[in-house]
């Protein structure tokens, strides 16, 4: 099962590796750098 | 002044007639004399007490006077003139002659021979007249006589018994005071106490709270640097976990974030220490333009690896007192942030300046500001605008610039990018 993953979160290294980690689980991963813009990705 | 009344026989104790002396003083005006020679102060009662004794003697005659107290139930001789051993060691009860009429009537009491006239009470032995007057408080209440014995029977004159009663009511206004007196004293040693008991109570409830704020801070302080640690901790955990279990495949994007996240925390294990060390501080005339020039050269690598420039404006030689290193170390910073902050290519000033009383250099660059509510507590310990950022950079410059008795401020805007203004004593002519 696929999932698609937003991660509230800065550019910090543990972003990253966390993207890579889902990413290659298949997951697919969103980047919102404050929650004001999580909550507009997630209204998309 | 009015006319004063021909004395009559019984005043002759009044007079003074010596042939080579001045003439002798009106008795009228002894008395004033002797009323304002007579005089309580600063809480010495005994010799007041028994001045007074020795003015009535004088001004009645050669026999005895005393001062009586009754309070509290006790009865006390204060004073005598001549003095008497037989009285000050109670021999003689007062109070159970002559006196105590006084004292139960309130009112004057004289007995021109009290040998022969026993009803008010017997004289003391070698006495024979009596004059009592009552001692009032303020308040009205009796507290003691003052009397005279005369030697022989004799009469006492309405003037002698107004200047007695003239003494009493000095007498007992100074009794009055000499009480308010102790009881001010001690007042004013019980308030002593309290506010020395208050005092201790503040200190040790101010100790509490500075040791609460204490572990309040070093709670935080732990709190942020758990955090920090924890996360590159994290990256590196998850780095050596994938190559475990992937070992065919390549680790080398996870590798580099490791990597990084090491330097990262040896940054700010390095960061931490510069913060929390003592400071020494050996400050000395420093030429600003030269030291800025020196900056540049040593470290414009930090702007050309984002291919940007680091430029110096300068119209007037500034000299500061200042520390060679730690103004480094502030500028160092400064110029990190200020480069980490603005777009690849942009120009970071440095532009020095001077007031009457300060040198100033001021880090300029534009591209991501300080949000305003940022503004003040930009300085804190963990406070950053930068995700990677320890949040100790801009603490460390205040902390350095404080030990040399220099300030540092900020200004961000859009329009105008953001200003750091570094400000040191000016060094002395």
């Amino acid at each position: 099962m696929k999932a698609r993953i937003l991660l509230v979160e800065d550019d910090s290294a543990l972003a990253q590796i966390l993207t890579l980690h889902f990413e290659e689980g298949g997951h697919e991963v969103f980047h919102a750098p404050t929650l004001k813009l999580a909550r507009q990705l997630i209204a998309e | 002044m009015g006319e004063v009344p021909k004395e009559n026989s019984t005043d002759s104790h009044l007079d003074i007639n010596s042939a080579n002396e001045p003439p002798p003083l009106h008795p009228a005006e002894k008395i004033l004399a002797t009323l304002t020679t007579v005089s309580y102060r600063a809480g010495e009662l005994q010799s007041y007490l028994d001045s007074v004794c020795e003015a009535l003697l004088e001004l009645m005659g050669t026999g005895l006077s005393a001062i009586t107290l009754y309070r509290y139930g006790t009865k006390k001789v204060l004073a005598t003139k001549p003095e008497s051993d037989c009285l000050s060691c109670g021999s003689m009860d007062i109070h159970g002659q002559l006196s105590t009429h006084v004292l139960n009537t309130n009112t004057i009491l004289t007995v021109e021979n009290a040998l022969s006239n026993t009803q008010y009470g017997s004289p003391p032995e070698g006495f024979c007249s009596y004059m009592g007057v009552p001692l009032r408080s303020p308040g009205g209440e009796v507290v003691g006589t003052l009397c005279y014995f005369d030697k022989k029977a004799r009469q006492f004159t309405d003037r002698e018994e107004q200047t007695a009663e003239l003494f009493a009511e000095r007498i007992a206004i100074a009794l009055d005071n000499y009480d308010l007196f102790q009881k001010l004293g001690e007042y004013s040693d019980s308030l002593e106490l309290q506010v020395q008991e208050r005092s201790e109570q503040l200190l040790k409830a101010h100790e509490e709270l500075a040791q609460k704020e204490k572990l309040a801070a070093l709670g935080e302080f732990a709190s942020h640097i758990t955090h920090e640690i924890r996360n590159p901790l994290t990256t590196i955990r998850l780095t050596l976990e994938y190559i475990k279990k992937n070992p065919e495949r390549s680790p080398e994007k996870r590798l580099e974030l490791g990597i990084g996240e090491v330097s990262r925390l040896e940054r700010l294990l390095n960061e931490l220490l510069l913060y929390a060390k003592p400071i020494e501080v050996n400050a000395g005339p420093l030429e600003l333009s030269g030291f800025c020039q020196d900056f540049i050269s040593t470290f414009d690598s930090i702007a050309k690896e984002r291919r940007q420039t680091l430029k110096l404006l300068t119209d007037t030689p500034v000299t500061v007192m200042a520390d060679r290193d730690k103004l480094t170390q502030v500028i160092l910073n400064l110029v990190r942030n200020a480069c980490e902050a603005a777009d690849p290519e942009d120009t970071i000033t440095l532009r020095l300046g001077k007031t009457d009383t300060v040198g100033r250099v001021s880090v300029h660059n534009f591209g991501n500001t300080i949000p305003a509510d940022k503004l003040p507590i930009i300085t804190e310990p963990f406070v950053s605008c930068r995700a990677n950022g320890s949040g100790l950079g801009l603490a460390i410059v205040e902390s350095l610039q404080k030990s040399q008795g220099g300030n540092v401020s900020f200004t961000s805007s859009v329009s105008d990018g953001t200003v750091v203004e570094i400000d040191l004593p000016l060094a002395p002519l």
